[in-house]
């Protein structure tokens, strides 16, 4: 049997009002700029994001909410782990609130969370949770693998299919982090997400 | 500390390169591999290298060549275990440099013909499938031979310097077409997208090597 590339679970509707209420009222998100240039330019052919985040590093917190958050992830990394089983370093997570606006188009191209490391750290398990999910577009792709051709005994042909991840409100699904995704822009109402990281030793 | 590059590079013997080609011309029962969800026809102009100019991804993964493939150890003649015992000793060397956890005696060895106007092979991940518990987790590509026009090798590598900015923090996905040479060898993690463009011209030779081991960890 095949072990299934993605981890599920819930958090709980309180958790959810709490982040959101931190999104909307106190938080000041600050605009992302990965795949462009300090200057602006754009960088890379196929990713931009235009979302808006606020980032911190676990136990560095800056008040009680970021700190109930970076416990829950911390908690749910232990739990994915116990599926997925990578050598991680639990104590170095960073956290990443997400508004994409419905006004912005927010999006995020195509990318992968392992494609950058931080002084020998890499990024190996991602989190997304669901905060708020679009009303329209604003939806979370990855490549996921170990599909298998049907009917066929010779080869087992990889496939790249971009699987659509279902946004129910407190959702969680942790991926590896070198699997390329994407959030298509945002059509109709924002998209408020939760994302975590954490690193471990290189791949082994 | 300096990233690690994704691709890691070295050469074969002309002999080598020499002895794979004729093997594959004259001796080689090459099987078709035909899961085009595409006509050929249509993509080397069309839909492949629209696909792959955009950076499109949600595509299903065609691809078609002509190819003969052994395991490590069950190889049926001697040019077939000159072949897996070269490679054999490529992967601990390349695997210096990764020092990735593999089992070296679980390979798979693959020769194939590219043929102009109507080979090619879609976006994906070698690391996608798995066999029994093991996975393929690190990646060969020999170039015997490369075609005289299309037939590329595109990769998604990761852990790209960026230059003269402290910016690092973007993730993103980078498209690198790697350079054909008889005799070249690249390696890279098994989780890495690529393809191989249609092939517009003269035939293309490849040999490709897969090292099993036990879940990324």
């Amino acid at each position: 049997m095949l072990k299934p590339n993605f981890w599920k679970d819930v958090v709980p509707q309180d958790f959810v009002n709490d982040v959101k209420r931190y999104i909307d009222s106190e938080v000041e998100l600050v605009k992302a700029h990965a795949g462009y240039s300090k200057s602006g330019e754009k960088r890379f052919r196929d990713c931009s994001n235009t979302g808006k985040i606020k980032i911190w590093n676990f136990h560095e917190e800056s008040n009680e909410i970021e700190r109930t958050i970076s416990n829950i992830m911390y908690k749910l990394a232990v739990k994915a782990n116990n599926h997925f089983r990578f050598d991680l370093d639990h104590n170095f997570m960073i956290l990443q609130l997400a508004n994409f606006e419905e006004a912005k188009g927010g999006h995020f191209g195509w990318h992968a969370d392992d494609h950058i490391n931080f002084e020998q750290k890499h990024r190996k398990l991602s989190f997304s949770v669901f905060i708020q999910p679009a009303e329209k577009g604003g939806e979370l792709l990855i490549q996921n693998g170990w599909e298998i051709l049907p009917n066929n005994k010779e080869i087992y042909l990889p496939y790249l299919p971009s699987q659509k991840i279902e946004e129910d409100v407190g959702g969680v699904i942790a991926f590896p982090s070198y699997y390329n995704h994407c959030i298509t822009p945002v059509e109709k109402g924002d998209r408020y997400s939760l994302v975590a990281w954490i690193f471990g030793p290189e791949w082994r | 500390m300096p990233l690690k590059p994704t691709v890691w590079e070295d050469e074969v013997s002309q002999n080598f390169v020499n002895e794979a080609i004729k093997y594959i011309e004259e001796e080689a029962d090459l099987k078709d591999i035909d899961y085009a969800p595409y006509d050929y026809s249509t993509i080397a102009v069309g839909k492949f290298q629209r696909d792959v100019e955009s950076g499109k991804r949600d595509v299903e993964c065609g691809m078609k060549c002509k190819k003969i493939g052994w395991n490590f150890h069950e190889e049926s003649n001697d040019t077939e275990i000159m072949i897996s015992n070269t490679m054999y000793k490529l992967a601990i060397k390349a695997n210096n440099h990764f020092r990735f956890i593999l089992n070296h005696n679980r390979m798979t060895m693959q020769l194939a013909r590219w043929d102009e106007g109507e080979s090619y092979f879609h976006w994906h991940a070698d690391g996608h499938v798995n066999f029994e518990g093991e996975n393929r987790k690190l990646a060969f590509s020999l170039f015997l031979k490369p075609a005289e026009k299309g037939g590329h090798l595109l990769i998604n590598t990761i852990n790209q310097f960026i230059e003269n900015t402290e910016d690092v923090k973007s993730p993103s996905v980078f498209v690198e077409t790697i350079e054909e040479a008889p005799g070249k060898v690249i390696a890279f993690p098994a989780y890495c997208n690529h393809c191989v463009t249609p092939v517009e011209k003269g035939n293309r030779y490849s040999l490709v090597v897969w090292i099993f081991g036990p879940e990324w960890k």
